[in-house]
């Protein structure tokens, strides 16, 4: 096994994609910065009664979607570049347990993204910290143990998001068409859940993946929660071992082209 | 020219990717419908006072949205389908005339998607009315000879997603980096510009993409996070630059550089 994962471990940081994707999340904290900048511009500008209701978002929640895109794409290229290069042979022929090769992907993948994530998350929190200083916007009003939790859980979202990027990846074998499903994950069903009547649009958002981070530090964030964090534990696992149980499946039975 | 669109044409019905894609079009509006039914389910059995807090997006907020990626997607694999496999090569010794290549893939797409484009809002409207019916549930309920600005707008705002997708993809040769770049133009940036105080919230949520067909029909974007600043001309102008500039960026370095 050490084999197989020192293998991953080459194969994921010798790749241009990975260094790509990473700089770009990474980015996100030059963005944090920007943005932690121009609310402070405009809170110094503001009067007095309305720097008292001055409330901005916090930035490490602001652009957690972007990280998720980024490790998403990780996650997926990590399996879908074997298929589009042919490699994957390869990587069968060193490797011929197909569930030890993708287990072996799913831990350097989950690591990896799980280190850069909460590194990223928590420079993105200390920027935002930095910059504001003690001028009171709701999002810095906390302190850094309350806050902890939810930058724990925005990092491990963004790891179990890679790790559904893997499985979708690995089910489907294309790069265009897992990298659609990740989005449709992301973006479009927790959109559309929004549009439900109701009290159903937060009964469906409280299981729809981007909304488990908050849910499963217990945290207050957005309002809504109604998960308690061991069930929005448990719907996070689910959703990474239906992507990883259908690679498994997929991987094990069908011939490799 | 006409055996240049031809071979376009039949590279892109043969792929398996652009019936995927319709096959996931086809989901999404019976996704759209599933939502409205439940809708009216939903408001048929609710109390007189409840109805009146019971409402939904119009289709074209959902299934027409939801289309813009998967058309960009669409338009991406054109090209990067080809380098993928290095069917490029074959391509450009087949036309040495790179320009005229890219404009038969630009033509090409442009028509189909601008089809698509339009029948998924039109159908997307359809379903949605026949569905609810009379019950006032729909956020924009004026008749069709209202929305049709509107309409025809988003459904060319999809057809430029398609363009975005093939300009950004010969540019970037690579199917994922160009997927990234269609998901942050149309969902990563504008919720970023929705979290920004004013006025840096409305400017940039005026020229994000699902901002510019509310404006170019001049009816603006209630019930939605997007800004309405631009005049209809101006909305139009960066619809129009929105396919441009990457598809400008495509011809010169599709011209320039070499194939790998």
């Amino acid at each position: 096994m050490t084999g197989s994962l020192t293998a991953e471990w080459l194969k994921l940081r010798s790749v241009r994609s990975t260094w790509y994707a990473t700089g770009v999340a990474a980015a996100g904290i030059l963005l944090a910065a920007l943005w932690s900048t121009y609310v402070t511009r405009v809170y110094d500008a503001a009067t007095a009664e309305h720097q008292a209701h001055f409330r901005a978002a916090a930035p490490e929640q602001g652009f957690l979607p972007l990280l998720e895109v980024c490790f998403a794409v990780v996650g997926v290229l990590a399996i879908t570049s074997e298929h589009a290069t042919g490699t994957i042979r390869a990587s069968l022929a060193a490797v011929p347990r197909r569930g030890a090769l993708l287990a072996a992907k799913a831990v350097v993948v989950g690591v990896v993204t799980l280190v850069a994530a909460e590194a990223i998350v928590f420079a993105m929190f200390a920027v935002g910290r930095a910059l504001t200083g003690d001028r009171p916007m709701g999002f810095n009003e906390s302190s850094v143990g309350e806050t902890l939790p939810l930058l724990l859980a925005s990092g491990a979202l963004v790891a179990a998001v890679a790790l559904v990027g893997l499985g979708l990846g690995a089910a489907l074998r294309s790069t265009a068409g897992a990298l659609i499903a990740v989005v449709a994950l992301l973006f479009v069903v927790p959109t559309a859940a929004n549009a439900l009547p109701g009290d159903w649009s937060d009964r469906v958002r409280s299981v729809m993946l981007p909304d488990l981070g908050y849910q499963l530090a217990g945290s207050d964030y957005l309002g809504g929660l109604l998960l308690p964090p061991w069930a929005a534990a448990a719907t996070l696992a689910g959703y990474v071992g239906v992507a990883l149980g259908s690679a498994a499946a997929v991987l094990m039975r069908r011939d490799v082209r | 020219m006409t055996g240049l669109l031809s071979s376009e044409w039949l590279k892109l019905r043969s792929a398996r990717s652009t019936w995927c894609a319709i096959g996931v079009v086809v989901l999404l509006l019976v996704g759209t419908a599933a939502l409205f039914e439940f809708v009216a389910v939903v408001y048929d059995h609710a109390s007189e006072a409840t109805r009146a807090h019971i409402s939904i997006v119009p289709a074209v907020g959902l299934s027409g949205q939801f289309s813009e990626p998967l058309l960009g997607v669409v338009g991406a694999l054109a090209v990067t389908g080809e380098y993928r496999t290095g069917a490029i090569r074959s391509s450009l010794v087949a036309v040495p005339d790179r320009l005229r290549y890219l404009a038969a893939k630009v033509v090409v797409i442009a028509v189909s998607a601008l089809v698509a484009g339009e029948t998924i809002v039109f159908a997307g409207y359809g379903i949605s009315r026949v569905i609810v019916g009379d019950r006032p549930v729909i956020l924009d309920d004026s008749d069709l000879a209202d929305q049709l600005p509107l309409l025809l707008a988003h459904g060319a705002l999809i057809a430029v997603f398609a363009l975005i997708g093939l300009g950004l993809g010969t540019v970037l040769r690579s199917a994922a980096g160009t997927i990234v770049c269609i998901v942050a133009v149309w969902y990563i940036v504008p919720i970023m510009a929705n979290m920004l105080p004013e006025p840096w919230h409305a400017r940039i949520g005026s020229v994000t993409p699902d901002a510019l067909p509310g404006q170019i029909a001049g009816v603006g974007n209630p019930h939605s996070v997007y800004g309405e600043l631009l005049p209809p001309w101006a909305a139009a102008l960066v619809l129009v630059g929105y396919a441009a500039v990457p598809l400008a960026a495509a011809a010169l370095l599709l011209h320039r550089r070499d194939v790998r």
